[in-house]
């Protein structure tokens, strides 16, 4: 049994926190994000509204809470979509090689020619304002650089006694596949995937600041952040209070991507 | 003489890229009941030779046949009939799955039933417990693993093992072990085997005929004890001389001492005897014609234009 | 003269499952320009003594206790600053992975010729020349043109004669050799061996082999220790102790080396069983779990070493040769 450190135990309980109270605790009771109160316009922290209200007068804490659902949604979404393509096709590269690889390490190649974010700000203005869209805008960049990554971690993988040891008894080039090189290439594309819901998120949050992402009817700490920036000098909490969240979200998608890496490296390796 | 199991017919591997052939011209001929132990040097080509009979690295010229009819590298006749161990007993199982998982793998493959107790009783023949075979590879020790790569191989009842340096990661203690296993499986099973290892000792103690590679070519082979006291080609002199006896009565002067210490000369690319450029003995003809292999002796073969005199006991 | 005094050495590490002691209670002396075995498996200690003895295992992760003496100087209490000045002057070590002692881009004679320059007195011209003249002494052909090499163009008997030679520049008097022409072949390691020889006799440099390999230690060393569990299972002068076997161990470990001469197959004579688990090693002799020999008393009471002739001591409660009953 590993010893988790103290960051590790923080980034989980944050995470595990925001999951339940963003996730779990609107089946319970349902969230007032709409509901202007002029009362609350702009005020600070009270015992009805935990973190005050914003512009509009609207529950900030009730609206940070949406925004996470709707930001976490999107970033392991996308990231789960990307993965689910890229990797089968990394794989297939790696293990095959030839012209297989040829094809797709050449389309890989091309798409990631194109500098990640400006490829998702074109996508998003071209497709318009939409949760799909800014999905779609997420996952195009992001799926080669996981088909990259599995096929870099299966040609190590394949060169292993083991993969020999099956391809001597007879195991089919499926089995093999599935068997002995896909569980063995999960751990670095799990933690690498962790990092990466973290720079969805990111790509979501600018996209909305930008407009081009999640339309403004719908909280989102992009979306939040945009309408807030307008009040910054009057009130920086309508930016910072997003802004908080999507930080401690992102590293503790980092910290614990990193600790998982090399966490397994040291059965993985031997 | 029977006729062989398995064999390799007139081999070359060449990696490609201008490089020179890794295995150029090399056939093995594996006996049922017999073990051919193949010895040389690192980057000699014996484990390239191995990799290319398994199937796994293709030949560019020559063939494998089984009991006499050819077959292909992905034939399902050779992956019924010829196993394998490695050389690293850990790292030639899955790390994520039991040992038990991976015995069982080839019954899987085959759809085999009943498939959990063969495994065990398997395992159990080779020396690993029930409580040892559900752990990972990296729980067990090397003799353990290794012990249960034989069982992996040896489970579909092969006619052929091919043993890539399958003890020189083993202490000792457990590489005899390991030995006395193989050894039992030769006469319980009548397997033919290709033994590949970098220790001469190990070999003469196992191996009934021995081939000694060098630069990619088998410059000398013959009955294990001849190769071993009575070797006519002045690398497996050489070989024999640099190993230091642990018999300190054994007062034995070397008597070939390779030429100057040029140790990276790439004998590959020499036009005649590919020993040539270290061999104490050289002359011009070895310089420009290679040597063929020659049976210079019944059943001992010589690939050397000045072989040593045949010694007699 | 005494080059090299281990007295009572223990070293431990504790470890989340519970303590490891890596080597218990061992002594050992060398004289100046004579050659050490250490022998045994996996496991064993060797490694962790000669370490320990060099000064390279850390405090922090292991506790040391016992002394460790090199030339009148105690190593165990040196500072990180005392023990830097004494490696490369004083001791020197060669590892089993050359590549691991070589800088990857720096020249190897520019390397060599920096160790030369721990010595303060030579000038920067006189190191690049001594350099070229360390190459040839451990025989690279055309020395002046290889030391513009770099490590990794070299073969692996190449470098592990550079690094040697690096070893070798600041004159120590004594030198720690871990397993090191394991990873070369036959041929290579017979001439790495015969440099090792050359070295002690020509330069009166002290040298402690650490090996796996009992031929390797038998004939080139003078003294050999055979390890078990992290103690001395026997000890002594190299022939004494080879031709007359006495620790059960020792015996068996000989049986269990397939002879490269056999003139029918014979195999070698496996010992059953595996090592013990150093967390929970058997009370009395370490051995008796393995032993042909053993009775309740290797169970219970751990021998202490015996002198069976001139130096020649084993640690056994019923010495001899033979391997099996």
């Amino acid at each position: 049994m590993r010893r988790l450190k103290v960051v590790d135990s923080l980034s989980l309980t944050w995470l595990g926190v925001l999951f339940l109270a963003a996730v779990i605790l609107p089946l319970v009771i349902a969230f007032d994000t709409e509901t202007m109160s002029s009362a609350q316009r702009l005020a600070g922290p009270s015992a009805d509204y935990w973190l005050g209200g914003d512009n509009y007068g609207r529950d900030l804490l009730a609206r940070a809470l949406a925004g996470a659902r709707v930001s976490l949604g999107i970033g392991f979404g996308s990231v789960a979509i990307a993965a689910l393509i890229g990797v089968p096709l990394g794989m297939l590269a790696g293990y095959l090689r030839g012209a297989v690889d040829a094809v797709i390490s050449f389309v890989v190649d091309v798409v990631l020619a194109f500098p990640g974010l400006v490829l998702a700000l074109a996508l998003a203005s071209f497709l318009g304002a939409s949760i799909q869209n800014v999905m779609i805008a997420i996952i195009v960049p992001m799926t080669p650089v996981f088909a990259r990554l599995a096929k870099a971690q299966t040609m190590a993988v394949s060169g292993r006694e083991y993969v020999e040891a099956s391809q001597v008894i007879g195991t089919p080039t499926r089995s093999i596949v599935w068997r002995d090189v896909l569980p063995n290439i999960l751990p670095p594309i799990l933690a690498y995937a962790m990092v990466n819901v973290g720079t969805a998120i990111l790509i979501e949050g600018g996209l909305s600041f930008l407009g081009m992402g999640v339309p403004p009817d719908q909280p989102s700490w992009g979306s939040m952040i945009n309408q807030g920036r307008v009040f910054i000098s009057e009130d920086p909490r309508l930016v910072a209070v997003p802004s908080v969240f999507m930080l401690l979200t992102i590293l503790g998608l980092n910290l614990l991507g990193d600790r998982f890496l090399s966490g397994n490296d040291k059965a993985g390796v031997r | 003489m029977t006729d062989p199991v398995f064999t390799l017919e007139n081999g070359y591997v060449r990696y490609g890229g201008g490089h020179p052939d890794a295995v150029s011209g090399v056939t093995v001929r594996l006996h049922k009941g017999e073990i051919l132990g193949l010895v040389g040097e690192s980057g000699c080509g014996k484990s390239t030779t191995a990799r290319a009979m398994l199937g796994l690295v293709p030949l560019n010229e020559g063939h494998l046949t089984l009991h006499g009819a050819p077959v292909g590298p992905n034939d399902k006749r050779l992956r019924a009939s010829v196993q394998a161990i490695f050389q690293n007993p850990a790292a030639s199982f899955n790390p994520k799955r039991s040992l038990l998982d991976s015995v069982a793998e080839p019954l899987r493959v085959r759809g085999i039933k009943d498939r959990r107790r063969r495994a065990l009783e398997e395992l159990d023949r080779v020396g690993v417990t029930e409580a040892m075979a559900g752990r990972r590879p990296y729980e067990v020790s090397g003799g353990q693993a290794q012990r249960a790569a034989i069982a992996r191989a040896t489970i579909l009842r092969p006619e052929v093992l091919v043993c890539d340096e399958p003890v020189s990661a083993l202490d000792v203690s457990i590489q005899a072990q390991i030995l006395e296993l193989l050894a039992e499986l030769r006469t319980e099973q009548g397997l033919a085997m290709l033994f590949i290892s970098h220790d001469l000792g190990v070999v003469a103690s196992l191996c009934d005929r021995t081939a000694v590679m060098y630069a990619g070519k088998v410059v000398e082979q013959g009955a294990a004890p001849d190769i071993a006291n009575r070797p006519r080609h002045p690398y497996s002199v050489a070989l024999q001389d640099a190993v230091p006896s642990l018999d300190l009565a054994d007062d034995h002067v070397p008597r070939v001492r390779t030429r100057a210490v040029t140790d990276d000369v790439d004998g590959r690319t020499l036009p005649g005897c590919r020993f040539s450029a270290l061999c104490p003995f050289a002359t011009d003809e070895c310089a420009t014609t290679p040597p063929p292999l020659d049976e210079l002796s019944p059943r001992h073969e010589v690939a050397c234009h000045h072989p040593f005199a045949p010694l007699h006991h | 003269m005494t080059l090299l005094s281990i007295r009572d050495l223990v070293v431990e590490f504790p470890t989340p499952a519970g303590v490891v002691r890596a080597v218990d209670h061992v002594s050992l002396e060398l004289g100046f320009g004579e050659r050490l075995g250490v022998v045994g498996e996996s496991g064993s200690g060797k490694s962790v003594l000669a370490r320990t003895a060099m000064g390279l295992t850390r405090k922090g992760p292991a506790r040391i206790s016992g002394e460790v003496v090199i030339d009148g100087r105690s190593i165990l209490g040196l500072s990180e600053r005392g023990r830097r000045a004494l490696w490369g002057r004083e001791v020197a070590m060669v590892f089993q992975d050359p590549l691991s002692a070589l800088h990857p881009i720096t020249p190897i004679g520019a390397q060599i010729a920096e160790a030369v320059r721990r010595d303060p007195s030579v000038k920067k011209e006189q190191a690049a020349k001594r350099a070229v003249e360390l190459l040839e002494i451990v025989g690279i052909p055309q020395a002046a043109r290889r030391a513009k090499s770099r490590a990794h163009e070299l073969s692996g008997g190449m470098r592990q004669r550079v690094a040697i030679a690096m070893a070798v520049a600041g004159r120590p008097k004594l030198l720690f050799a871990d397993e090191p022409t394991t990873a070369l072949d036959v041929t290579v390691q017979a001439r790495i061996l015969d440099l090792f020889d050359e070295l002690c006799r020509e330069f009166g440099i002290g040298i402690v082999m650490v090996s796996h390999d009992l031929g390797v230690v038998g004939r080139h060393t003078d003294h050999v220790a055979v390890m078990y569990a992290g103690r001395i299972a026997e000890r002594g002068p190299v022939k004494a102790v080879f031709a007359r076997p006495s620790m059960r161990y020792t015996s068996a470990l000989m049986a269990a080396i397939p002879s490269h001469r056999a003139e029918r197959q014979t195999l070698p004579k496996p010992i059953p069983g595996s090592p013990p688990n150093l967390l929970a090693p058997p009370p009395g002799c370490r051995f008796a779990p393995r032993c042909a020999f053993a009775t309740d008393r290797c169970g219970t009471e751990q021998p202490t070493l015996t002198e069976l002739s001139g130096g020649h001591e084993y640690a056994c409660w019923h010495p001899g040769q033979e391997a099996v009953r």
